[in-house]
């Protein structure tokens, strides 16, 4: 049964090379299906080789071939099969399966249709390989595939030279982590002499030759990759820039799916990151930082996608608080519902975009719900479970980390309590904002606004489905106990993670949970209050006057910033280097060397007849009566 | 003696060619280069299969000067003949739809140079390496200076000649100082590794010295490389591809060949100033190509940072490094080739290689968009691309040597994939414009030539692991040799 897994990938490899090579001329709908069948393909066998772990398989590795052999190195692509890359199997091929039905609709006037099914196709495909790989280096073609994907989709609409400025941007950062990573590697390679989970983990002799220092660099370098690609902080500011590209994207790559897969790794590493306290306290802290600043910023923003944007941005932060506080499998837990509820504001957000003609700003829309019925309801449903409502599947999943927290750093608790408060909040005036109140639009896309196809609604209602029932996939320890309802995800994970220790009694628990709602929901109410019952509406960009809101509203001038002390920098001194320094310095040292054979070389002008020949005649010549003479 | 085939089948030719002449010239080396081609497959073969009476060849030259004619085809060796028999062919047809003048001449001198460099790569004498070494050059100087383009060619490729050379009289006096303390008095590598080991740490690290000045103009390495971007600039797009491809690969397999099994001790004492030239080298080369507007010198200094890792890897002295070496050498040989390639197909159809003049030309040039930006990737190092595999194993043999090094030459990493995409995005995307228009479609040649490419960078991507077992078994044992 295992050895099917090497079909997972293949099928959506199988899909791209086909719409690629042969799609021209195909109808869309049936390059749509073809795009759709090979996720749902993947999806069926996923299932399948999901059940062998679900039934107590242990976790096996599928070799498929030979790669690089150099001495003691030596990587094979290879696939492991185990919970933890089983469970990021289903929601990858399952959301996946979704985001492409809903593409056939999205994109159905866009003339670049057939390329846009076959780049989702070869995303999901690395995608798979990054959580299915046996070894780092594996996972590392994933994870570079992905960010290929990325760029190309982001710069999807490639003649607005500012989609492809946001597509480099989202590479080119992603890059600087991945240089971390590469080093993580390096360093784990040079101490261990491998790069395999299993050597490294689950025998467990390899990494705990990992000590001292090297043990937290190669931890900390591991994390750098992982902040590129799950957008945390200092190298975020890609993820916001990368909504250039169409909405199935930003909900499938940029939510759902890629941005996950820094949490992928830490969890993959646990037993590497649950040694080093010292790059714990940095994941933790550098997830609370990110979570805050998204959720800040989030509360200023106008654009549709950007809210959903810097609200992933927060998301991810929470996840890595819940890595750096030793609690990988809530982390995944969360990874898991923010994907159901993520990808399903998104989906709404571009069914929104989709009836509004192309409009992102807020403040030109407004009443939509009763143009859109679907999408007004599914949004709902998807902004209370961000919120953390419960019983809706955010709540679970973040009330654990909140949990966490609260055992843990009661300072982190506060912190990331008032991430969910500003969450509940920036949602809701979201909501509010784009459904309620008088439409705000021109006349002209009032006319037009529809509800969008059932291609595009169903997606936004299975999804919706998935996020009010998801979270019970982890319902919370104690209070579980009590009533015979256990955390199946954490008992499901615990043989390749590592657990955290939860020691909470059912009464901690319980208020826990109340005192979360209770923010949530007072949250929620303030929102009501501002944007639906005194219809306050966002400020125009020249009316915002206070200087906090300014910085919100710009996302604390970071992205200003790093174009001051870095892309400036590099530039300038690019160009220093090549007007000053390589023709007058390099090359100018080469130049008085060379002037004093100049002088010599007068003299015996008589030999030099042009003919370069003779240099090497003279020079073999040469050589030989020297080595006679030598003898 | 297949080994003497593949060295002499290039230089009859050319000879043949030379004494013919007229209009077959490029037919016959075309042909000629796929025989080559052919036989270096099936030399490939016996080696794989253990049958090494064919690839080994030893004839008494000049006795009593211990100078042998001794060949020989290791797992080292063929890689660097399966980079110039798979390159050569494409280089030659790249040259099809252009009219030269004197044809005859041109590709005879492109066959001479191909027979020579096969020869270095296949000596295993010192004298006779250093003899083939020099040779390389004579060509591919008549071939700058007749079919060179620019005023001061001349003036360009006198440089590009006596900085070579001179750079080579150190090499020589660094083998001959090794050569004296051989006895019976013998130039064969076995003889020159025994004798190099047995010099005191210090003598090691000169004549390590010498060997690397020499290796670091060819590469060339920081900060000995100024010869080269002029000497690309004004070299035909063939002749770029021929030093750029094989060529300066002679100094990076000379790395492999006569400085780590030689002169171990003194490049690990000594040697740090040379991986520390050649980690700037990155560095330097990256920042000069993101300051460049024309595609050439782009790639031209972009060159000069992959060699650089190539550089610092190989005398990082470990398997990973030596073996990633090895492999970006193949990768970067096809990668410079199919980057040539692309712009001389800019610079033939706009007159010009400005990025900064381009734009558009994705539209409506679909199969030429998706080709160049697959070697785009496999030029910034993307996973299942030729790239990877070479600069990910440099980089991990680099970090055991030096964890700073690994760190600062990473950069190449990040600064490859600024220069590279901004190329792209510069020449490919935007608004459709007028150089749209001006770029006439792909023709039969370059969709001929940019397939075989982009699907080597994809193939040695994927399954680089028979041509990495064939060398690495070569490598671990010139490595043995050291301890």
């Amino acid at each position: 049964m295992e050895k099917l897994v090497s079909l997972i990938p293949l099928f959506p490899l199988v899909g791209f090379l086909y719409i690629t090579f042969f799609g021209k001329g195909l109808s869309k709908n049936l390059i749509g299906g073809i795009g759709s069948g090979a996720i749902f393909l993947s999806f069926i066998v996923s299932i399948a080789v999901f059940t062998t772990q679900l039934h107590g398989g242990n976790p096996t590795t599928v070799k498929v071939l030979d790669w690089i052999t150099a001495g003691t190195f030596d990587i094979d692509i290879a696939f492991i099969v185990d919970p933890l890359s089983t469970i990021y199997l289903l929601f990858i091929t399952g959301v996946g399966f979704l985001i492409h039905v809903y593409s056939i609709g999205y994109m159905h006037d866009d003339e670049g249709f057939n390329r846009f099914i076959a780049y989702l196709n070869f995303f999901v495909f690395f995608m798979l390989i990054l959580v299915l790989g046996d070894s780092y280096v594996t996972m590392f073609v994933g994870w570079e595939g992905v960010g290929l994907c990325s760029f190309m989709l982001i710069g999807f609409w490639y003649k607005d030279m500012k989609n492809n400025d946001a597509a480099k941007k989202a590479f080119i950062i992603n890059r600087i982590g991945d240089l971390g990573l590469i080093i993580g590697m390096c360093i784990i390679f040079f101490q261990t002499g491998s790069l395999k989970y299993d050597e490294l983990y689950i025998s467990g002799s390899e990494a705990s030759s990992l000590q001292g220092w090297h043990l937290h660099a190669a931890a900390i370098f591991l994390f750098i990759g992982a902040m590129g690609k799950s957008a945390q902080i200092p190298l975020h500011t890609w993820l916001p820039d990368a909504m250039a590209g169409p909405t199935p994207v930003s909900a499938l790559i940029h939510a759902a799916t890629m941005v996950t897969a820094g949490i992928y790794m830490v969890a993959r590493s646990s037993d590497l990151f649950s040694a080093s306290d010292i790059a714990s306290d940095v994941v933790t802290y550098v997830g609370i930082l990110t979570a805050i600043l998204g959720a800040t910023i989030a509360l200023t923003q106008n654009d549709i996608k950007k809210v959903l944007a810097y609200s992933t941005v927060s998301q991810l932060g929470l996840m890595f608080v819940a890595l750096g506080l030793g609690a990988y499998s809530i982390a995944v837990f969360h990874v898991i519902t923010h994907a159901f509820f993520k990808a399903l504001l998104f989906l709404g957000s571009g069914s929104v975009i989709h009836g509004m003609g192309g409009e992102q700003d807020i403040r030109r829309m407004g009443g939509l719900k009763k143009y859109m019925p679907t999408t007004h309801i599914t949004f709902l449903i998807g902004t209370i479970a961000i919120a953390g409502i419960p019983p809706l599947a955010g709540f679970f999943s973040k009330d654990q980390i909140i949990a966490v927290a609260f055992e843990n750093n009661i300072l982190i608790f506060v912190l990331a309590s008032l991430v969910s408060a500003l969450t509940a909040f920036y949602m809701f005036r979201l909501y509010y904002l784009t459904f309620h109140g008088k439409f705000r639009g021109t006349h002209d896309q009032e006319h037009h606004l529809h509800e969008s196809p059932k291609v595009m609604t169903i997606p936004l209602v299975v999804l919706a489905g998935l996020s009010i029932v998801g979270g019970f996939i982890g319902f919370p320890h104690a209070v579980g106990h009590s009533v015979h309802f256990p955390h199946w995800l954490d008992h499901f994970l615990e043989k390749t993670v590592v657990m955290p220790f939860m020691e909470a009694d059912v009464a901690t628990e319980s208020i826990l949970m109340i005192v979360a709602t209770v923010i949530a929901l007072v949250s929620t109410y303030f929102a009501y209050n501002m944007y639906k019952k005194n219809e306050e509406l966002a400020l125009e960009d020249d009316e915002i006057e206070s200087s906090t809101h300014l910085t919100l509203v710009n996302k604390y001038y970071i992205d200003e910033l790093y174009d001051k002390i870095i892309r400036k920098p590099v530039d300038q001194l690019s160009a220093f280097i090549g007007k000053f320094i390589e023709p007058n310095v390099v090359d100018g040292l080469v130049k008085q060397v060379s002037a004093i054979p100049q002088g010599i070389g007068a003299a015996t002008k008589l030999v030099q007849n042009g003919k370069m020949v003779m240099y090497i005649l003279a020079m073999i010549i040469g050589l030989i009566v020297l080595l006679i003479t030598l003898i | 003696m297949l080994t003497i085939a593949l060295i002499a089948l290039p230089i009859l030719l050319a000879t043949v060619i030379f004494i013919l002449g007229g209009k077959a010239a490029k037919n016959i080396a075309l042909g000629g280069s796929l025989v080559q081609l052919a036989l270096t497959i099936f030399a490939a073969i016996q080696l794989h299969q253990g049958q090494t009476a064919l690839l080994n060849f030893n004839q008494v030259w000049m006795g009593s000067l211990g100078i042998n004619l001794a060949f020989s085809l290791d797992g080292i060796s063929i890689v660097l003949a399966l980079l110039s028999a798979v390159v050569s062919p494409l280089i030659i047809y790249s040259t099809f739809n252009k009219t030269l003048k004197n044809a005859s001449v041109f590709y005879g001198l492109i066959l001479l140079m191909l027979g020579s460099m096969m020869g270095a790569f296949l000596a295993a004498d010192a004298f006779i390496f250093y003899i083939f070494y020099e040779i390389a050059l004579i060509p591919i100087y008549f071939l700058i200076l007749i079919w060179g383009q620019g005023e001061d060619r001349a003036k360009v490729t006198l440089k590009f000649f006596v900085y070579t050379i001179f750079g080579s009289l150190f090499m020589l006096i660094s083998l001959l100082y090794v050569y004296q303390h051989t006895t019976p008095r013998s130039f064969a590598f076995d003889a020159m590794y025994q004798a190099g080991q047995a010099l005191s740490v210090v003598e090691q690290g000169l004549v390590f010295a010498g060997i690397f000045i020499a290796f670091a103009v060819k590469m060339p390495v920081f900060p000995f490389h100024t010869w080269q971007p002029s000497t690309y600039q004004a070299a035909p797009t063939a002749g770029t591809m021929l030093l750029a491809a094989i060529m300066l690969k002679m100094a990076t397999y000379g790395l492999i060949r006569l400085v780590l099994p030689m002169v171990p001790d003194g490049l690990t004492e000594y040697g740090s100033w040379a991986i520390g030239l050649s980690v700037i080298g990155i560095v330097y080369g990256s920042l000069m190509a993101i300051a460049q507007k024309n595609f050439k010198l782009l790639i031209a200094y972009s060159s000069i940072a992959h060699v650089g890792l190539i550089s610092a890897g190989i005398l990082s002295g470990n398997i990973q490094g030596v073996q990633g070496g090895l492999f970006e050498m193949l990768s970067h040989g096809i990668l410079a080739v199919a980057m040539f390639y692309v712009y001389d197909m800019f610079e033939s159809r706009l007159g010009h290689d400005d990025i900064n003049k381009m734009g558009g030309v994705r539209d409506g040039h679909a199969t030429f968009a998706f080709l160049y930006f697959a070697l785009v990737m496999g030029s910034v190092a993307l996973p299942f691309t030729s790239g990877f595999v070479g600069e990910f194993l440099l980089l991990i043999g680099l970090y055991q040597a030096n964890g700073w090094y690994a760190l600062f030459g990473g950069l190449t990493v990040v600064l490859g994939a600024v220069y590279m995409l901004r190329a792209f995005q510069k020449m490919m995307l935007g608004p459709a414009s007028a150089v749209t228009t001006a770029f006439s479609p792909m023709t039969k040649q370059d969709k001929i030539i940019l397939i075989v490419l982009v699907a080597l960078v994809a193939i040695l991507g994927v399954y680089p692991d028979p041509i990495m077992k064939m060398s690495n078994t070569a490598v671990e044992s010139i490595l043995a040799t050291i301890r």
